[in-house]
């Protein structure tokens, strides 16, 4: 519009100049040079207004000057009478003046033509140089600026004003990103060889302004239509984005590379396009092997369903996210896996493919699995914690009662107060191995190690041990060595190793069974100086293969049914193993199966025989000195009596061994060889006033404390216990208070 | 009253025993389940006091069968136990018990049980299942 406006008034002002022109050729003609021409040259003169409009107002402005001088010299000075014309050669006049007016106004307008289209080409070149995305420079051929487009105005810092003239060294400062030295401009490059030069990569480009970034060049020669060289063009562009975009891009894909997930992507068939190092770990497949394979491959048979679910969901552009599911890998085998898939999409939003992260959570979900195991048995424990708790609780209570209504009846009280004794003293036991489990576990248990001789050790536990055995009818084959074999050990500690697995075989043989227990010297082993075995076997219930592994686990049990014979925390074995560990050995059981009897074999260091020195610990003395105590043989025909009183002392700190009759009180008395013996006159097979007699004869008899224990108070009474070889005379019951007291004085007499 | 007691607990069993005898009742005592129902079809008891956990046979298998034998109707059966009521082990002999004690049970309990018991037809007792 702009334009058609511009030449709307170039016109006017054309035809104006034309009227304008002529009228002046007129009245010049007419009054100053009339007398120099006369009737000469009549219409010449208006050539000059032709071409001065023809300048200024183009063809039509030409043609009208023309057309005007020619009617206009004709009126006034070709024709002498109006426009009665002369001759023939006025004619050839006027249209030589049209002729000439006509060619003068074409000339004008095909320079003006020519004018507007170098204008239009110029202008264009010149918005296509701003609009370009690319920074140019043109050079002339002495490498100095002649111009330079917006964009490399920007990156330059130079305006283009500033930098015509300018060599382009100086506009253009480049340098190798990481060398920092100026790079060889390829200006001169191309004006030396003539030909497209490329930069090098790593380059920067240093504004005038301050601010560097990389760039990507080249550079042409301009020639002329000769080939001449008149220039240089220079083409670069800002690298600055695509340089961040590769750095991001390669950064995503190392974390991609190095994740410990499978990273792996698929297109909408299923088909693998690429596989991390991470999947190459987990699945066992290389990306060279995999990629272009279906990714069913990752599937087991029978999860082959899920496939086309996942694929259906992915085109509808969902996300799956942390799907647990089994996956197989490349030999096979089988592995828990959390799977997130997610929709790739194209520019257009189209679903055309999918990423896949596989994780493996086997491990995961092994921890999880016996966390909640964990969470099971204690749970269980505790609920057999409260029954073994209550168990002992109702006989006491009963027993209580029994106290309240008995009155005078001896019988009913002895008998309830046995009762009341033997369940505390159980539940005693039962606290006391869920604070040693406790110590165990928190690492608080401390040994008092020492040389000990392990047969005694073995011994004490069987003494321990022997009231729940002989109660189950049990037989027990003791198999011990002649020789001591020394370990380093807390005699009480260990004694309690060998007693927990007595323990266990009784409970878990039938009434009547048979209990083996031996005890021998390797020579082999771990241990340079040999291994002292300790074998306990039973022939009871033995224990599965599917709980053999447990056993030792803390409150493992195997047998859980309403039917369970026996009570117990399953704390027992964990103990036993945990102390033999402390000792320096190990502990294992083996069974072979249900119904089949077991076996728990216990291995300890043997100290070195040489290291044990010129005068070898006793065993009575080692044991002595674990205690700190008395052995005391106590002998009643009444289990209760026993039990009760042997827990008593050894609550006390003494070792204790019991017999139920008058040949086996002399039997165990030359086996342990007692600093004193607690003897019930009224004992089966043999009175007490006879086996006191009999110790008495015998070599290691003489020294023996004898306390005689009995209903019996009479003088005479007494006096018939002291003929008989009796150091003291006790009244039944006994008090707890004057037994301690008495063994106060003949232990420190006997030690 | 005719009372049968069964606990693999020796003690618990005897001196519940010696409590009940010293009440005026005529006890059997048992310290499994086979034992337990072997005395429970010969001793004809009104009353069972049955331990749960037991050998051989536990308390709840032996009140089942119990109520299985003819003439058996009219005991009442008594569930003495140390684990927790709500075990679900327990919950398939709920129905053959009519009450549930937990050890260790008061002897006032027990009484009252069998007094009401004394009193009452079993059916009324139902209240204590």
């Amino acid at each position: 519009m702009e334009s058609m406006r511009g030449q709307g008034r170039q016109y006017g002002l054309g035809y104006l100049v034309a009227i304008a022109a002529t009228a002046a050729v007129v009245l010049v003609r007419w009054f100053v040079l009339a007398d120099v021409f006369g009737t000469e040259a009549p219409l010449y003169l208006f050539l000059f207004a032709v071409a001065a409009s023809a300048w200024l107002g183009r063809l039509k402005a030409g043609l009208l000057a023309t057309a005007l001088g020619a009617l206009v010299g004709t009126y006034f000075f070709l024709a002498q009478n109006g426009w009665v014309l002369v001759g023939t050669i006025d004619l050839v006049r006027i249209v030589l003046f049209l002729f000439s007016g006509v060619a003068i106004s074409w000339f004008a307008e095909s320079i003006y033509r020519s004018r507007d289209r170098a204008d239009q080409q110029r202008e264009s070149l010149r918005i296509i140089l701003e609009s370009i995305g690319d920074a140019v420079i043109t050079t002339d051929a002495e490498g100095r600026v002649t111009l330079l487009n917006p964009v490399a105005a920007t990156l330059t810092g130079w305006t283009p004003a500033e930098a015509a003239g300018r060599p382009l060294e100086e506009v253009f400062h480049i340098l190798n990103e990481w060398s920092r030295q100026p790079v060889e401009n390829p200006v001169k490059k191309v004006l030396s060889e003539g030909r497209i030069v490329g930069l090098a990569n790593h380059t920067v480009l240093l504004a005038r302004d301050g601010p560097e970034r990389p760039i990507d060049d080249s550079a042409a020669p301009i020639r002329d239509a000769e080939g001449a060289i008149q220039g240089v063009v220079l083409i670069f562009r800002d690298m600055t984005e695509r340089r961040h975009a590769e750095r991001i891009r390669t950064r995503l894909a190392a974390i991609i590379e190095s994740s410990e997930d499978a990273v792996f992507s698929k297109d909408l068939d299923g088909t693998i396009t690429s596989w991390n190092r991470g999947a190459e770990r987990l699945y066992g497949y290389s990306a060279e092997e995999i990629i272009g394979k279906s990714v069913a491959l990752l599937y087991p048979p029978d999860h082959l369903n899920e496939f086309p679910q996942i694929m259906e969901r992915l085109q509808r552009g969902e996300r799956i996210e942390q799907f647990e599911t089994i996956r197989m890998r490349k030999d096979g085998q089988r592995f828990e896996a959390s799977v997130s898939i997610s929709p790739l999409k194209d520019d257009n939003g189209r679903v055309i493919g999918a990423s896949d992260i596989t994780r493996d959570i086997s491990e995961y979900k092994r921890l999880q699995q016996q966390l909640q195991e964990a969470d099971r048995k204690k749970d269980e424990f505790l609920a057999t914690l409260a029954h073994e708790l209550r168990n002992p609780l109702a006989p006491i209570r009963n027993a209580l009662q029994l106290l309240r209504l008995a009155g005078d009846d001896k019988a009913t009280v002895e008998r309830a107060l046995t009762v009341m004794e033997r369940q505390v003293q159980q539940m005693v036991r039962l606290i006391d191995d869920l604070m040693d489990v406790s110590r165990i576990t928190r690492a608080k248990l401390q040994l008092r190690k020492e040389r000990v001789d392990l047969t005694t050790v073995v011994r004490n536990a069987v003494e321990t041990s022997r009231p729940f055995i002989e109660m189950a009818g049990h037989e027990l084959t003791l198999t011990l060595p002649k020789e001591p074999i020394y370990v380093e050990a807390d005699a009480a500690r260990l004694a309690q190793v060998f007693a927990n697995l007595l323990n266990n075989a009784a409970k878990y043989t039938e009434q009547g069974g048979h209990v083996w227990l031996t005890v021998e010297k390797t020579s082999g082993g771990c241990h340079p100086s040999g291994e002292a075995v300790v074998r306990v076997k039973d022939n009871g219930l033995g224990i599965s293969a599917e709980h053999l592994p447990h056993i030792f686990e803390m409150f493992s049990q195997v047998d859980h049914s309403l039917e369970r014979a026996q009570g117990g925390l399953g704390i027992g074995l964990t103990l036993a193993k945990h102390l033999t560990e402390m000792h320096g050995g190990t502990i294992e059981a083996s069974s072979e199966g249900a119904g089949k009897g077991c076996e728990f074999i216990v291995r300890l260091p043997q100290m070195d025989v040489s290291s044990v020195g010129q005068q070898p610990i006793t065993a009575s003395s080692a044991s002595k000195a674990a205690t700190g105590q008395c052995k005391i043989l106590i002998v009643d025909d009444d289990e209760d009596t026993v039990t009760s009183m042997s827990m008593i002392l050894r609550i006390l700190g003494h070792d204790t061994y019991s017999a139920h009759d008058g040949e086996q009180a002399i039997e165990e008395a030359r086996l342990h060889r007692p600093d004193i013996v607690l003897l019930d006159i009224g004992l089966p097979k043999m009175n007490g006033y006879e086996v006191a007699r009999r110790i008495r004869q015998e070599p290691w008899g003489k020294e023996v404390k004898l306390v005689a224990l009995t209903g019996w108070g009479q003088e005479g009474d007494k006096r018939r216990s002291k003929e008989a070889g009796f150091d003291y005379h006790l009244l039944k019951p006994v008090e707890p208070d004057a037994l301690e007291e008495l063994l106060k004085d003949l232990c420190s007499d006997s030690t | 009253m005719r009372v049968l007691v069964a606990d693999d607990n020796k003690d618990a069993a005897d001196t519940l025993g010696m409590l009940l005898r010293l009440w005026g009742h005529e006890v059997r005592i048992a310290y499994d389940g086979d034992s337990a129902l072997l005395l429970a079809h010969r001793f004809k008891p009104h009353v069972a006091l049955l331990d749960i956990q037991m050998p051989k046979r536990n308390g709840g298998e032996v009140a089942l069968q119990i109520r299985r034998q003819s003439g058996s109707e009219k005991t009442l059966l008594i569930a003495v136990s140390g684990s927790d009521p709500s075990d679900p082990r327990l919950a398939r002999y709920k129905g053959a018990f009519d009450a549930f004690l937990s050890k260790p049970c008061e002897w006032e309990r027990i009484q009252e049980l069998l007094a009401d018991y004394r009193s009452h037809t079993r059916e009324s007792m139902r209240m204590y299942s």
